[in-house]
């Protein structure tokens, strides 16, 4: 089965990866049977596979990927890789936030997501949040590459750490890498990476996020991408309780930040965004996805 | 780092640095707010420590650890005639504006640049950038831009760096002055005031992996969007 993907799509697990410690999971994302399924070439615990289900009661699949570790502790690497073949769609989340706990030790827990979107292909990406606790030290890459007739819905959210755990426990990690990229046919479109690996760059980053606990970026992709969507956008969020957001618009791609106090503020805002631009980009409206 | 080159035709570089850093330097660069017209009109920013706060913010986490990396990039690639790597590091910038008028803002001072850099210092380095970027259908982003005309000029990379990120900040603190408005002598001041900050994002853009280029300032690339639609401004961006 590995040897179905292409090379560069497909990650072999090495021997000397630590039981437990390394989560691997390769998905081949094709058109079959009148509609598009997941196969999961091969992985690795923590990440487990359990299915897909097609709650849109239509061709698409969703993919609730599950870290049975429930979090990432010193060390922990987690690679997810996925290929969408042309002309399938799929959505990607997770059943609950990405934890990242503390590393007394000083080494880096680290989380790589690689997605490649063919021709015609929609990718919805929706996972939950990541949460660098105190002491943490957090390595993250989400990068995706769409073609430039791939449809595409991202979105990346950071937390500043367990904002309501004791007093608060924010901006306390020893160190925060995290980015989220995406290239279309090949070429850097977007590129959204915080480095907050001093001091002064933890500490400031509260001031650059004005103050809010949690950050949100969302990059929508459509060779059709409808004039003035990011205006809807801008109009939608501003009914929610932000702290401060933006739409915008480049080409074919349609960008956003939202940042909010309250991480239920910012799931709220996502979701409203989501529900804006489904219509377009898949031909069907949002709906709560189902976790359980 | 000291020059790599002769300045030409005689030349004196330090001349040149005055004469590319004036304010008078066709590159548009007094139009952008970079967001923080947003802010003003939203009350965010309404005195001068505010203003001087969030400026001195978007040069240390905005400037410094982006364009500052590309300027010294741009810089040492230029040196080295890697047409192909100035491309990449072009695209790079490009990428990390998270707004249209970020994106557009920095390639709009570019195409200045580039063109009074050509009209006026006619250097070989700025020919082959022109060239090179024409044919990856890309337009110039002002610091690629800068880096490689201050190495064009026999300027030194560190003058390169200091001259990018003095001229960035003093350009905005007078845009702000203008918003807000702010007195000369105020604008001056927080100019002045920033000298040991503009030296430290030197250094951290001299010595920043390009890997870890960064767009932080999420506030303002926030306020960066809605200035799109703020209904009545003055900047264009």
């Amino acid at each position: 089965m590995l040897d179905e993907l292409p090379l560069a799509l497909c990650v072999k697990p090495d021997p000397a990866w630590p039981i437990g410690k390394h989560a691997l999971m390769n998905l081949k994302i094709v058109r079959r049977n009148g509609r598009t399924e997941v196969d999961p070439s091969n992985w690795r615990i923590p990440y487990q596979w359990q299915g897909t289900h097609y709650q849109d009661n239509d061709d698409q699949p969703f993919l609730l990927l599950i870290n049975s570790g429930g979090g990432f502790v010193e060390g922990d690497v987690a690679e997810l890789h996925g290929n969408l073949d042309a002309g399938t769609r799929a959505l990607i989340t997770t059943t609950a936030a990405s934890k990242f706990y503390k590393c007394p030790g000083g080494a880096v827990s680290r989380e790589e997501v690689h997605l490649n979107v063919g021709p015609d292909a929609l990718l919805e990406y929706y996972p939950d949040e990541s949460i660098p606790f105190a002491q943490s030290r957090t390595e993250r890459r989400t990068q995706i590459e769409i073609t430039s007739t791939s449809r595409l819905f991202a979105v990346d959210m950071v937390s500043a750490g367990r904002v309501h755990y004791g007093s608060g426990e924010v901006f306390a990690f020893a160190s925060l890498l995290s980015e989220f990229s995406i290239k279309v046919d090949g070429k850097s479109a977007v590129l959204d990476r915080i480095v907050a690996v001093d001091r002064e760059e933890i500490q400031e980053l509260q001031s650059l996020w004005q103050g809010a606990h949690h950050a949100a970026t969302i990059v929508c992709h459509d060779p059709k991408l409808p004039a003035g969507l990011e205006d809807k956008v801008e109009q939608e969020l501003s009914r929610f309780d932000l702290v401060a957001s933006g739409a915008s618009r480049f080409g074919n791609i349609l960008s956003s930040r939202i940042l909010a106090k309250e991480a239920w503020h910012t799931h709220e805002a996502i979701q409203a965004v989501w529900r804006i631009v489904r219509p377009h980009i898949a031909g069907k409206p949002a709906k709560l996805i189902r976790k359980c | 780092m000291t020059a790599a080159r002769a300045s030409h035709n005689g030349r004196d570089s330090f001349l040149l640095l005055l004469q590319v850093t004036n304010s008078t330097f066709p590159t548009g660069s007094f139009c952008h707010s970079y967001g923080l017209e947003t802010l003003i009109a939203e009350g965010l920013i309404r005195s001068p420590e505010t203003a001087e706060e969030w400026c001195r913010r978007w040069l240390r986490f905005g400037v410094a650890c982006c364009d500052g990396v590309a300027v010294a990039g741009a810089f040492r690639r230029t040196l080295y005639e890697d047409m192909n790597g100035l491309a990449e590091l072009n695209r790079l910038v490009q990428s990390l504006k998270i707004s249209r008028e970020a994106r557009e803002a920095s390639a709009k001072t570019g195409v200045a640049l580039l063109a009074a850099c050509r009209d006026i210092f006619n250097t070989p380095e700025i020919s082959r950038l022109d060239a090179s970027l024409k044919e990856h259908d890309m337009l110039p982003h002002h610091a690629v831009v800068y880096g490689v005309a201050s190495a064009g000029l026999g300027f030194s990379q560190t003058q390169a760096l200091e001259t990018y990120l003095w001229s960035s900040f003093s350009n905005l603190i007078s845009v702000v002055g203008r918003l807000l408005p702010l007195g000369q002598t105020d604008v001056q001041r927080i100019l002045l005031e920033a000298m040991p900050l503009i030296e430290r994002s030197a250094e951290i853009a001299s010595s920043r992996n390009e890997s870890t280029m960064s767009s932080m300032n999420a506030a303002l690339d926030a306020a960066s969007m809605r200035h799109e639609r703020l209904s009545t401004r003055l900047c264009i961006s």
